[in-house]
């Protein structure tokens, strides 16, 4: 095809007309073509790494969540674990607490009589001594008292 | 080791503690958790859980029976300030008084019934024993502090 291009003189200036036209069109299409007025750019694709997909969402929360929990549980079991120790010192305190109340209440038991009446006693007295009768029966001419226990009275001395 | 030591402060303690009343007839707080007497009088989980339930409800009662006498005390003794005196609101007020003393004695005396019956009659033998060996230990204890105090 290009040996007889090359050596017909009519389908020579067929293509050469072809070829006039063609540019004829491209300058008429620049001519008419508007100016452009702004910048066209190529739409950019957007990142999808931020996005997170709703699974991953659930993934990261459950994660946030339980390292809360390790946390939170460790530091319980750090500031407030019931040691051995711990609890006999409890144990003391109790004690001390429970024996307080408990004399209370025996002495409670043993006399309820309000405090002013506490020291006078309710039963006779069963023991007399020489201090008892020196307390009841003052010396009488400088004569002292004295408690005959075997035969149960008082004689002068 | 600390464990030890405690354990032998609290004993130190308990065998020092001033003014128990000899009325006593167990030691105070909750004995059964020493892991001495624990140990000794061969406790279950169980029957540490009765205790515990037992003293919670006694010791509520008990203060709330102490409070009654000691109100009741009180009563009395502003009967007995009074210049005129009235024999009779004193003798009726003395009854009272006489009264919440037997709720709280009985109250009392329920606590170391509940023991009984949780432990058994040969546990609160030794029980018992225990208690003894540790208020005569007491008892030397503060003699031995008089002698010094004396000296």
């Amino acid at each position: 095809m290009r040996g007889h291009l090359s050596t017909c003189p009519l389908c020579q200036e067929r293509k050469e007309r072809l070829e006039q036209d063609l540019a004829r069109f491209g300058q008429m299409a620049e001519h008419f073509a508007p100016a452009p007025v702004q910048r066209v750019s190529l739409p950019v694709e957007e990142f999808q790494g931020s996005r997170l997909h709703p699974w991953n969402l659930r993934v990261v929360l459950g994660a946030v969540i339980t390292t809360a929990l390790v946390i939170l549980v460790v530091s319980w079991s750090l500031f407030f674990r019931v040691t051995p120790e711990g609890s006999l010192a409890r144990l003391t305190q109790e004690m001390w607490e429970d024996d307080h109340l408990i004399t209370e209440i025996s002495m409670l038991e043993e006399n309820p009589l309000p405090q002013p009446f506490l020291g006078i006693p309710k039963e006779p007295f069963t023991e007399i001594d020489e201090e008892f009768i020196e307390f009841v029966v003052p010396d009488i001419d400088n004569k002292t008292l004295s408690y005959n226990q075997g035969k149960g009275g008082i004689t002068l001395c | 080791m600390l464990n030890k030591i405690l354990a032998g402060i609290l004993m130190l303690i308990w065998v020092s503690l001033p003014g128990i009343s000899l009325a006593q007839e167990s030691p105070p707080g909750k004995w059964w958790h020493l892991p001495r007497i624990s140990k000794d009088l061969n406790l279950s989980d169980q029957e540490k859980s009765e205790l515990d339930k037992l003293y919670i409800d006694n010791r509520r009662k008990l203060i709330d029976l102490k409070s009654v006498l000691e109100r009741e005390r009180f009563e009395l003794g502003n009967l007995l300030e009074q210049e005129t005196l009235d024999e009779a609101a004193v003798m009726g007020q003395f009854k009272k008084l006489e009264g919440a003393r037997a709720n709280l004695a009985t109250e009392h005396f329920r606590f170391l019934l509940g023991v009984r019956k949780i432990v058994g009659f040969e546990r609160f033998q030794r029980l018992e024993m225990i208690s003894r060996k540790f208020r005569s230990e007491k008892m030397s204890r503060q003699k031995e502090r008089l002698k010094k105090q004396k000296e």
